[in-house]
């Protein structure tokens, strides 16, 4: 080592080099953060496309009677749930990945609307076909939830068991729209998890627990009753 | 706050290691290489030993073991052991200078023997610590520049055997790498206790060891800053020591290196940020600073990190046992759930971080082994958190003023 320099030019082209690499970093989470909101809100509009569908064969069925689309409707509204619950993970693996913002808020907004939607046109079509079905609506939080993590593994797995036969509606307690909070009120849910079955709120269910109180709700009983 | 915290953090870190390795870039070729001494100045080698009868033998032989053309006489100073330290010493009064005297500690030690030393050089030797033979021939040359004050060597751990010992013989790597980038800046900030040489003049001049501090091998390299003396590195001089074998010894070694730098930092507070200091003052002073500030928040954010994901895989891993494991892979999901800017970041920082690795080993004549890959693991991803650890716990120590002693 023989020369001696001052080396503030180095510590100068360091500080330019690592910015630069943060400008690209930023600049690369910017743009696939663009491209995410984008899928998620196509995957959004789809869904909402095929509600209009289910809304306009609801009037359909209003005018010529049910057993015209009975059936039709109720393979409808199975698969718009079950296109709601890829869409309810995947903002779930967006919002844990990011530091959201409006946007994100909006997209989540659409969701819960959808799935409001989804479960009233249920009920109704419930109501003029009479389904053999079941539905629950899952109060979750994405925040400070000790039981959420449970609760959603034990309804991935009567999910997995039952199949269209069991629809499941996800809410975040934490959307702060009117109506969730109507909502909330008129079945008196205060905190999650939360589960209302047919009307009748409960709180935490183990999985026997749960098993147990969907079996009340179908005619046809499925093997676990 | 996640956002903010890694993106300072890891633009820490990112600078550190752009800035090392933009220095040993440009000194690319020099860092191999050792000035050819034309003249063998007399030298002494100084044993300082407190209870070491199980390796002082070792280390007088290596002392005496050491080529040298010219004059070279060793030292043991017996600091009052309490065990046969002496009794072992004594055994090569032939061919060695055996002092005792009562227990003062090794920079009161290094003081004592300096009034013995009749040699224009003298190197200091720890007593856990022996060289390989060509040592002094590698580091002398330096000395022909009369500004350089100190030559020290390139330390590495001796025959590591357990896991700790390995991941302390990465660091000593890394550090030698480290070393020698900060003397081609003339800012190396300690001398280390095995085989450093200095000159007896200088040293004398400045009034010998400080018996106040814990790390005199630190005190007296900022003491030659600032009277603008010079310290240089050989990576050729290779000098080993035993690494602590436990997590106490260790955790003992590094609460007295952690807290002699807070006190080094107290008492030459004025380099900082002057420029009369060079690259000291204005660079690694500040970078010195800057880490200790960052150490706690590093700390408590990488424990909580740490915590976090291994809770949500243990509630995973739970869950599925009770209720059946069930891979549902969703690619869209995947992409969704990646942060891309924490990624690109974060592949910044291991990418720099393998690239001062493998430096590391090229500087200091080591090859990659993959006896050692536990050990490159505990080193990335843990041994970093306990060395945050120690600059926390020693700035309490240095707070509430507990006693500190070799």
């Amino acid at each position: 080592m023989v020369k001696k320099d001052l080396t503030l030019k180095h510590a100068a082209l360091a500080l330019v080099i690592t910015l630069a690499i943060f400008v690209v970093g930023g600049l690369l989470g910017y743009s696939l953060n663009s491209e995410k909101s984008r899928l998620l809100t196509e995957q959004t509009h789809s869904i909402d496309a095929d509600m209009q569908n289910i809304q306009l064969s609801l009037l359909y069925m209003d005018a010529l009677g049910p057993e015209h689309s009975c059936g039709v409707l109720s393979a409808e509204v199975g698969q718009a749930t079950a296109r709601l619950n890829e869409l309810g993970k995947r903002l779930q693996s967006y919002q844990d990945a990011e530091d959201f913002g409006t946007e994100f808020q909006m997209l989540k907004d659409d969701y819960s609307f959808l799935e409001l939607r989804t479960w009233l046109f249920y009920h109704q079509l419930r109501e003029k076909c009479n389904t053999d079905t079941a539905d629950v609506v899952y109060f979750y939080s994405s925040h400070n939830c000790e039981g959420c993590i449970g609760q959603g593994k034990i309804l991935d797995s009567l999910k997995r068991e039952l199949g269209n036969r069991l629809l499941v509606f996800s809410l975040d307690t934490e959307w702060g729209q009117p109506i969730m909070k109507a909502f909330m009120a008129d079945f008196n849910v205060t905190s999650a998890p939360a589960l209302v079955v047919n009307g009748q709120r409960y709180g935490y269910l183990e999985e026997d627990e749960f098993k147990q109180v969907l079996c009340s709700q179908y005619k046809d009983k499925p093997k676990f009753c | 706050m996640q956002l903010e915290l890694i993106t300072v953090l890891s633009f820490a870190v990112i600078y550190t290691s752009v800035f090392w390795l933009l220095i040993l870039l440009e000194h690319r070729h020099e860092v191999r290489y050792d000035p050819r001494p034309k003249r063998f100045p007399s030298i002494t080698i100084i044993i300082p030993a407190y209870n070491e009868e199980k390796t002082i033998e070792k280390s007088i032989k290596s002392a005496l073991e050491l080529e040298y053309p010219g004059k070279k006489d060793v030292i043991v100073v017996d600091d009052g052991s309490k065990d046969g330290t002496y009794k072992v010493a004594a055994k090569y009064s032939q061919k060695v200078k055996v002092l005792r005297k009562r227990n003062g500690g090794k920079a009161d030690a290094m003081n004592y023997a300096l009034k013995h030393v009749k040699t224009e050089l003298y190197a200091c030797l720890d007593a856990d610590s022996f060289a390989k033979k060509d040592a002094l021939l590698r580091m002398v040359g330096y000395f022909k520049d009369p500004q350089v004050a100190s030559v020290t060597p390139a330390m590495k751990v001796f025959e590591p055997s357990n896991i700790l010992q390995k991941v302390q013989w990465l660091e000593y790597l890394t550090s030698i790498l480290q070393r020698k980038m900060a003397a081609a800046l003339d800012m190396i900030t300690v001398t280390p206790g095995p085989l450093s040489i200095y000159r007896t003049d200088v040293i004398r001049k400045l009034g010998g060891y400080d018996t106040g501090t814990v790390t005199e091998d630190m005190e007296i390299a900022y003491r030659l800053h600032a009277n603008g003396y010079k310290i240089e590195n050989s990576a050729n001089a290779e000098v080993f020591t035993i690494a602590p074998p436990s997590i106490g010894e260790l955790y003992k070694q590094r609460l007295r290196w952690t807290r002699g730098s807070y006190q080094n930092l107290r008492q030459y507070w004025y380099m900082v940020f002057n420029r009369r200091y060079g690259t000291l003052g204005m660079v690694l002073l500040p970078l010195s600073m800057l880490a200790i500030f960052l150490a706690m928040p590093a700390f408590v954010f990488s424990v909580y990190l740490l915590v976090q994901s291994l809770q949500s895989l243990a509630a995973n891993i739970y869950y599925s046992m009770l209720y059946g494991f069930y891979f549902d892979f969703d690619l869209v999901r995947s992409f969704l759930a990646t942060n891309f800017y924490y990624l690109f970041v974060g592949s910044a920082v291991f990418l720099l971080g393998t690239a001062v690795l493998f430096f590391s080993h090229g500087v200091s004549g080591e090859k990659v082994s993959l006896r050692m890959k536990a050990a490159y693991v505990a080193y990335v991803l843990i041994y970093f958190l306990f060395l945050n650890f120690m600059w926390i716990a020693s700035l309490l120590y240095e707070i509430t003023g507990a006693d500190n002693r070799w």
